[in-house]
């Protein structure tokens, strides 16, 4: 298993590095202990549950990046599930607040300004930057999920797709370049 | 900003996922300090390695939350398809890993059996729904079911060396050696597949099994196969 953070992360907390890593019976987990109480919070304030699902994940994702970048540093469990309620909460006041909603919205009694955590520049970027990886082909989706997502290594790739690991080091190259160049056009 | 050459590339690449020896970093961090394009690449890289781990992420809540909550099994999510794959996919890789260090000149079609995880459905496509809706009886192992369904598509396009694959390769997790072979061979022939090595590797297994000696040890494996290794050992201890 490889590491993304190459600098030493003040991170303690086992189940948060394993959310880092995403493992999925620790994102499993997370989920099924805070989605609930995050959906009872977006329906109580006239939300559905398809909205809970979209606020709920962009939360988790949103917390994901944050703790990745060091901005946030859980110390336990339950401190990582109530980051994850609060960006969630905050995500859904924004939502309200924008045009379509403001008009026959009623916030809740308990709204809080203090909510308010800042969504920053980091994921505005990430939305950009995961718009462009949409524009990629699924051979390169294939190959790049494998390698930086599930992290398989070449040869592992190259069994399931029945290529060499030389093969598949070549096409990550170029994929990452054709990331790379649609990045480049998107910012010119 | 410059062109990054593969040489480059990977030297970022095993800068930021933290494969390089401490004296390395050392001295690629010291690099960095006096070259803007490549503290410029490196960032880039990071926030492109991050996107891709932000998707996969992405699929990974839907799948759990369709595990969790989707109360309509009927309703297949295409990720669950994906989940599934990359774990079968890990599973894979490290029963590869154990049967290596393990290998024994006896049992040689167990200790080298192989099992195809199914194809990994690619994470948009909502195309060629049959298809994908066979691929799950196949991961299910309902072979015959999934058999049943391809073979209906097969009929449209004979020549399709995906179906022909996994019909064959469905034939042959079940045992069928002497169904699977034709649909196999039918993969060889297609000289461009994506599936040729694979198809190879079950060919072979199947005349293990079935015990025809000759045929195995005059077998070679195709140029560039992933199963070359796996291929010569078992020759190899059955020569012995």
């Amino acid at each position: 298993m490889q590491s993304n953070q190459n600098k030493i992360s003040p991170i303690s907390d086992k189940v948060t590095l394993r959310f880092l890593e995403h493992d999925r019976a620790t994102l499993k987990e997370i989920y099924s202990k805070n989605y609930p109480s995050v959906e009872a919070y977006i329906i109580k304030n006239s939300g559905s549950s398809d909205d809970a699902k979209d606020i709920f994940q962009e939360a988790v994702t949103a917390a994901w990046l944050n703790a990745k970048e060091g901005k946030f540093t859980p110390q336990d469990e339950s401190s990582l599930g109530g980051y994850i309620y609060r960006i969630a909460k905050f995500k859904w006041l924004d939502r309200v607040k924008s045009k379509s909603f403001k008009s026959t919205m009623r916030l809740a009694e308990d709204y809080d300004p203090a909510d308010e955590i800042e969504v920053d520049e980091s994921e505005e970027k990430l939305d950009q930057l995961r718009s462009i990886y949409a524009q990629l082909g699924e051979k390169c989706k294939n190959i790049l999920n494998r390698f930086y997502y599930a992290k398989m290594s070449l040869d592992e790739i190259g069994s399931e797709l029945g290529f060499d690991a030389a093969t598949v080091k070549t096409q990550k190259y170029r994929c990452m370049k054709k990331l790379r160049d649609l990045n480049s056009e998107n910012n010119a | 900003m410059r062109e990054l050459s593969e040489k480059d590339f990977e030297r970022i690449e095993r800068f930021i996922l933290g494969d390089m020896s401490a004296e390395e970093q050392q001295s690629f961090q010291k690099e960095m300090e006096t070259d803007d394009e490549l503290q410029k690449s490196v960032l880039e890289q990071r926030e492109l390695i991050k996107s891709v781990e932000a998707e996969g992420l992405k699929a990974e809540l839907d799948s759990i939350h369709s595990e969790l909550y989707d109360v309509n099994q009927g309703k297949r999510s295409p990720y669950l398809f994906f989940s599934i794959a990359a774990s079968i996919a890990v599973l894979i890789g490290f029963s590869y890993w154990y049967f290596n260090l393990n290998s024994s000149p006896s049992e040689l079609y167990a200790e080298y059996s192989y099992t195809d995880p199914g194809l990994p459905v690619p994470m948009s496509a909502t195309d060629s729904y049959d298809f994908y809706d066979a691929m799950v009886d196949y991961k299910t192992e309902d072979y015959q079911k999934a058999i049943n369904k391809w073979t209906i598509l097969l009929e449209a396009e004979p020549q399709n060396d995906t179906l022909n694959y996994y019909i064959g390769a469905s034939h042959f997790n079940m045992n069928a050696f002497d169904q699977a072979e034709p649909y196999l061979d039918n993969v060889l022939n297609s000289k461009e597949s994506n599936f040729i090595y694979k198809a190879q590797y079950m060919l072979f297994l199947a005349k293990l099994k079935s015990g025809n000696t000759e045929e195995v040890m005059n077998l070679k494996p195709l140029n560039g196969s992933p199963f070359k290794a796996e291929i010569k050992a078992a020759q190899e201890s059955l020569g012995s």
